[in-house]
Parts: structure tokens; sequence; C-alpha cells
């Protein structure tokens, strides 16, 4: 019976050529698009190496001190009582201006306050906001460096391609040791392999490279960077006992509202005699969701970003999905009519309601299935432009099983959505109505 | 004949609420998406303030833990040795608030009475010169400046638009950050980017040799070579004696910095005139679909003496009012947003939007109807009645 299905459907389609163009158009362009977006959200959110940890994360990236200045305001109104003027005189404390400094955190300050949190299990604080220009054969290189300590590769998980990370000891005895990403094995060794045991001379000082990583797909800051050496090396790590340079990811090993909570209670108990200036401290944890929301869309509460952003792009994605499905029902639903007789006469021989519904909503599926088809070439030839045009950055898109998986699942909910209202209308024609008006 | 059309459309009422609610989605998709294209256009279209082409800016590292005699010494040595270069033709320095620095400093004051909030930014006299900045009242800090009774500032026009509206302030005193004398104008200073703000903001002096004016900024001479970048590092690593500074081509920062605003400003606007083609496309099939389907009424009409055009019409008119009240309330609902100053952007550019999506959507269902409607008022009456 399917068999027969597919060869009505694949007739259907070859039978008026210019409705075909027209529907294969729509399902495959809005389908690569779909596929694209899914690409992406694996690309990010796809907990991938390095940031498998990713949905455990939560990250403190800034530090916020200020003064707020309170005051007491008198406001003086005056009424008419009975013809009488009297002074109503109120009083209002609040604050009357505030000055305030937002930073990086000072790495010391992260260590002694956030690493022995209980429903933690795995802390790393890094800096990645050194650059250094090196020349290699008369061209620039803009070499980004995390300083990082040791537990930054438990936290983030790399991939090696050659030896190892550094360790607690390099990191204490500030051992010129260095691990780098290939992009720069490649630009500044001209080799994507054997490169251990080379050094590379910043700021005056070798670092002899000990480990080469792959390069990450995604885009987070702190894995982006090109080399990472000992934070201990970061010369400008202590300008403030508060402010500084450093950022901290956090693994919690439970709730992350828990390990939030802790994090603000463990600020809360930061004493600021040593900065007499100001008289509040804050910060704000958040996770790694809720910081990608963040750059998108600013707001101070880092979860008010995250549903601002996420409603915004629900809501766009089911718009921009809805539309296409919407013109798919407006052109089937006027082209069904066409097959009246058809019906007619399968009613005639017997055929029910729930059969006829079935094949229509199955010869939907598989138009959307040869649309998603195309649409899966069209987004593979998009994936490699992107890739190869470097448009995304760092980012890579792949396509795995999971895209797969996930592009499939579009297609078949794309040809049921858009084939059921006009199925169903079809179902419902009374033989006689649509025996009667066309020939056969 | 609106009575007419509007009952040809309401017994037909089924089909006709698809193509509606399809209409109106697509004006909401195409006003959203406008709304932020046109707010990134306007924002582009606005001075930046200051030239990037052939501008550098060479990051001096450390100075401020360095003996400040040295480093006046050595920030007199090092502009001496930059301006002998045959390729520099001015060297200025500043704080950290140069373009695309992605610092930024904002202070509240109320010192004078009202609230303030502003950037500020930090340069020496030579500044405004060296990126090519635009003065449109008053002048730049001059050396003299900084002896003068008052400390000297400039402001933005934006700043002057904010808080002091229609006032000549030129040689004035303003009191903010303590009490500093204005001395000149400039049309806008947007360093953050291309498509931000254009947000109140003051300039204040400092001398070159300050140790916190770490950033230095240099005018090349037309068609400097990027390898000429080596040149420069050498001679301030000489000279400062620490090879951590960094150096910057401004153009190529500010090609980099606004590829972020671009790539999703593309795939916008490219999604969106797929998403016009489909539907496009969609309506042209519907309705050709239609109007062949209503030959005998098409026949009829003839027969007893309508005109073509007045099928054409007829046709054109009934998918009009159906996109006009299509349109209608989507231009209900979107106007919500900037009249409660819903969301993150200007009202006047979510304004334009609605206008310009309401020509877009006008425009494509005048042009999906006009060929059926044409077809269908050349048919003939005999052929047209004979269908039936």
């Amino acid at each position: 019976m399917f068999k027969n299905y597919i060869k009505l459907a694949w007739r259907v389609l070859s039978r008026k050529k210019f409705f075909t163009f027209i529907m294969l158009f729509g399902i495959s362009f809005t389908l690569m698009i779909l596929m694209l977006i899914t690409a992406y959200m694996q690309a990010e959110f796809g907990s991938r190496a390095p940031m498998k940890n990713q949905d455990d994360m939560v990250v403190l990236e800034y530090i916020t001190l200020q003064r707020v200045n309170y005051d007491t305001i008198a406001v003086v109104d005056t009424l008419f009582e009975n013809g009488v003027a009297v002074y109503d005189t109120t009083y209002d404390y609040k604050s009357a201006g505030r000055s305030m400094n937002r930073s990086y955190f000072n790495p010391d300050l992260l260590i002694d306050n956030f690493r022995d949190l209980k429903t933690v299990k795995e802390t790393t604080i890094f800096s990645t906001n050194s650059l250094f220009d090196v020349f290699v054969n008369n061209s620039k290189i803009q070499i980004q460096v995390n300083h990082c300590d040791e537990r930054f590769w438990d936290v983030f998980n790399f991939e090696f391609i050659e030896g190892r990370p550094f360790d607690l000891s390099e990191v204490e005895q500030q051992a010129h040791v260095a691990v780098i990403a290939k992009k720069l094995a490649k630009s500044y060794f001209g080799m994507e392999k054997g490169v251990l045991g080379k050094t590379i001379e910043l700021d005056g000082k070798n670092y002899e490279v000990i480990g080469l990583v792959e390069d990450p797909t995604s885009s987070p800051d702190p894995i982006i960077t090109d080399m990472f050496v000992p934070y201990t090396h970061q010369v400008s790590r202590s300008n403030s006992d508060y402010l500084g340079s450093f950022a901290m990811v956090l693994l919690a090993n439970g709730r992350m509202e828990k390990t939030k909570n802790e994090i603000l209670f463990a600020a809360e108990n930061i004493s600021l005699d040593k900065q007499s200036h100001f008289n509040e401290l804050i910060v704000s944890p958040k996770t790694y969701h809720e910081m990608y929301a963040q750059n998108l869309y600013y707001n101070e509460d880092p979860e008010k970003s995250l549903s601002f952003v996420s409603w915004l792009l629900f809501g766009l994605i089911s718009l921009f999905a809805l539309l296409p499905i919407l013109n798919l029902i407006n052109l089937n639903v006027s082209r069904i009519m066409d097959r009246s007789s058809e019906i007619g006469v399968r009613k005639a021989f017997g055929a029910t309601k729930n059969e006829i519904l079935t094949q229509f909503v199955f010869e939907n599926i598989i138009q959307t299935l040869i649309g998603g088809l195309l649409g899966f070439v069209l987004a593979f030839l998009a994936i490699y432009f992107i890739n190869d045009s470097k448009i995304l950055g760092s980012i890579v898109l792949e396509i795995d099983l999971v895209f797969f998986f996930y592009s499939f699942i579009i297609c078949i909910f794309f040809g049921v959505l858009s084939g059921l209202l006009p199925a169903f209308k079809m179902s419902k024609l009374q033989i006689v109505n649509a025996l009667k008006t066309n020939q056969l | 004949m609106i009575k007419h059309i509007f009952k040809m459309i309401w017994n037909k009422r089924g089909s006709n609420a698809l193509i509606l609610i399809e209409i109106f989605l697509a004006f909401l998709v195409l006003f959203a998406a406008l709304s932020y294209v046109i707010y990134n256009v306007r924002m582009l279209s606005n001075p930046k303030g200051y030239e990037t082409e052939d501008k550098w800016v060479v990051y001096l590292d450390g100075l401020s833990s360095r003996d400040s005699l040295d480093v006046l010494t050595m920030k007199n040595t090092l502009y001496r040795e930059l301006m002998d270069l045959e390729n520099v033709e001015q060297v200025a320095f500043a704080q950290s608030f140069t373009p695309f620095s992605g610092n930024r400093s904002i202070k509240n004051g109320d010192a004078m009475g009202f609230e303030i909030r502003s950037l500020l930014a930090f340069a020496d006299k030579d500044f405004a010169d060296a990126l090519d900045m635009n003065v449109i009242d008053g002048r730049w800090f001059q050396e003299e400046d900084l002896n003068g009774t008052y400390p000297a500032m400039v402001a933005n026009q934006s700043f002057m638009d904010e808080f002091f509206v229609g006032k000549d302030m030129i040689d004035s005193i303003i009191d903010f950050r303590g009490e500093h004398r204005l001395i000149g104008i400039i049309d806008a200073y947007r360093y953050l980017g291309e498509f931000t703000e254009d947000d109140p903001l003051a300039f204040y002096q400092i001398a070159r040799h300050e140790p916190y004016a770490d950033n230095v900024v240099l005018s090349m001479r037309k068609g400097t070579p990027t390898a000429y970048e080596e040149t420069v590092t050498k001679l301030v690593a000489s000279v400062t004696k620490s090879t951590s500074s960094l150096i910057n081509n401004l153009d190529k920062v500010r090609k980099n910095d606004s590829r972020d605003t671009w790539i999703p400003l593309i795939a916008l606007l490219s999604i969106c005139g797929f998403l016009c083609i489909n539907i496009a496309l969609g309506m042209f099939g519907m309705l050709w679909y239609n109007i062949n389907k209503r030959k005998g009424e098409i026949g009829l009409r003839r027969a007893i003496g309508a005109h073509s055009s007045d099928i054409s019409k007829q046709f054109i008119f009934e998918i009009m009012v159906l996109t006009f009240i299509a349109v209608g309330l989507g231009i209900f609902f979107a106007i919500q947003v900037p009249l409660f100053k819903i969301g993150p952007l200007e009202p006047i550019n979510m304004y334009w939007s609605i206008v310009i999506s309401t020509l877009i959507m006008l425009l494509l269902v005048t042009l999906c109807a006009f060929n059926p409607s044409r077809q269908a008022s050349k048919l003939h009456p005999a052929i047209a009645l004979r269908e039936d």
C-alpha cells in the first residue's frame, strides 16, 4: 500500500512542475535555515570538547565595588486644610549618588573565597586579556594568552594532540611552559605537529611548548585563546586587593541554584577593609547559558537576560517556521481540490476517512522529505561555506548524528503539520459532491 | 462594489482566514527584522567623529609601575623619535579610551543642580589632529590650557543636546568632575564601535607625560604598508625597554568589530528576503489556482457585460482588502511596542519599520495578484462558461 502512495506522490509532484517548484523551494530553504540554526546550537551548546562540562558551569566574571552615599532628604509640601496652609515634611532616606568600579577579579580574592565551596567540585581561574604582537617572517601574529591555573585542564576538557598540560608545581614555580592551540602552531611554526620542546618568545621570556591542543569549535572566551601559560606569569595581577584581570569558572556538583546562593553568601563575607573608599561589593554568579544571553542582551540580572533572549529566539524561530508552513497549507488546500474526483472514486469503492487521511499526510511527508533532502544538501553547502570563510570566528559547524536526528524530526514535523489540514478537509468530502463537478 | 467584495471574501472565509494569518505573520516578522536593520543602518550613517584609515594605536604596558620622571623622559623621547619616522605624520597620547579599545568610563554628577551622566575620555593636545576629529565649535586643547585657571574640557554635540539645550556654553564653566572650562564641541566620538549610540561624552585634557596616557595614536602617511608595524614596534620596544607593547591598525580593528554586527544583519536580511520570495510564490500559486477555479463566475460576469478590466479589478480588490485587514491588524500589534517603549530600540526605528514593512507587503501582494487576475480577465466568456 505504501508503495502505491509513494508512486502517487511522485506522480503528483511531476504533474504540475511550477507548483512542485514553489513547494520544494519553500520547504528546502526553510529546512536549510532550521538545520543551520540546529548546527549552530549544536556547536555552541552541544557539550563538545572542551566545553563538555558546560551544563555544570557557574561563571564569576565581574566584581563591582561601589560607594553609595546615603542621605536624608527632606521634602516640604504645602497643604491647605480648611483654608489654612499646613506644612507637611517627609523625610526620605535614600541613595544620593554613587560611584562604582566594575572589573575582573583579583586572583587571590577568588582563590581565598570561592575555591572551597561545599557544592562545587572543581574551580579554575584564568585571565584572557593579555595580547602580544609577534613578528614572524615580516607578518604580524597577535597572540592572545590565557593565564590559567593547573585546574583549568580539569574544568575544560581539551583534546591534546600531543604533550601534556602543566601541573601545580609548574604553576607555583612560574615555569616557562606553555600549551598552545593548533592554529598558533600553524601560524607560528608552520606545522601542525611535532612542536613540543620548541620555544615561543613573549615579552623577553622564552616559553617552552609542552602541549598542543585541538582548536575548539565554539566561541567562549577562555578556550579560544592561542596559548595557555601558568597564571603566576600575569604581572599585573594584583594592582588592587579586589580588582584584577581574572575570572573564575566553578563546576557545580548539584543544583546550580544552590551553588549560586553559596557563592553569594561567600561574597557577603568578604570584608571591604582594605578598600575603605567603597562600601558595597557585588558579584553576580551566572550559568554558562546566562552568560551567553547576557552578551547578546545585557540585563543586570543574568536570569532575565536568558529568559529575554530565549523567548525572543523562540518567538522568531517559530514565527519563521510557521510562515512557510502556513504558505504550504494554503497551497495544499487549494491544490488538493484538484484531486476530489480521485477521492470520490476511492471513497465510492469503500475507502474510509482514515485511509484517505493517511494517504494524504503520507504523500505530504514524502514531499517534505524530498524538500528536506534538498535542504540538507543546501545546508551542507552553506556549512562548508561558513566554515571555510570563518564568518563565525572560531565556531565550526559540524554535521553529526544529532544534527541528522534533529533535521529528520524537523522534516517530519513540517510534513505532518502542513499536510494534516488539507487532508482532513479532503477526507470529509462527500462522495456525491466529489464526483459531481469534475470529469474524471 | 466594496460590499460585494466583502461578501465574496466572507463566502470563502476558511481559506481566506489562512491567507490573512499568513500576511499578518509575515508582516510581524518583517517588522521585527526591519526594526533591527533600520536601527543599525541609522547608527552606521551617523558620523563616527574620527577616521580609522592609516591610523594606528600602540598600547604601552606597565607604565604606572615605573618612576614618573623616567616615564616623562621616555615619553618625550618616544614622541620625538616617532615623529622622526618618515611615515608618521602625527603622534598623540591618550588614556585607554581610544577607538575600539573596549574600555569605557561613565560618571554621574549633579553638582550643577541637575543630573549629568556622561562618558569620559582623556587625551592630549594632538589627539584631535591625529584622528582627524571634527571640532564644530570652539577649538581643541592647546598646551596653554594645562596651566589655565580652570582645566579645559571638550564635549560632544550629544552632551550639549542632552544637558545644555540651546545654550552657547563655549568658554563657560561646567561643573562636572570639578569645574572645567568648556573650550570646544566635537560632532561625535563613537569610540565603542560604529554601531553604537552617540552617547554624551566629555573629553578632558591630560599631559603627554602622564603615566596613564598609555595609548599612542599614530596618524600614518597614506598607504603605509602593514609590514611597517614591525619598524614602529621595534622603535617603541627600544625606547620603552619593554616588548609587551601592542600595535593595532584601527581600520582593521574597525572592520573586525563591525563584522559582529554585519553578519547577523546580512543573515537576517537574507532570511527575510527568502521569506518574502517564498510567500510571494505561494501567494501567486494560490491566487492562480483559485482564480482558475472561478472560471464559471468570470464567464457569467463577462457574458452579462462586465469589461475585462472589471474582472481583474475585482480580483485585485479582493486580495487588497484582505491585505489591508491583515496589515492593519499587524500595525495594531506592532505599534504597541514603540508606544509602550517595550524592548531596547528607540521608537523612531520601529515607526520606520512599520512604514517600510507595510509598503513591502502591499507591493508583494500586488505583484502576486497582478498576473493571475490579468489572465482571468483575458478569458473568453464562451470558454469560461464551457467549463461548468
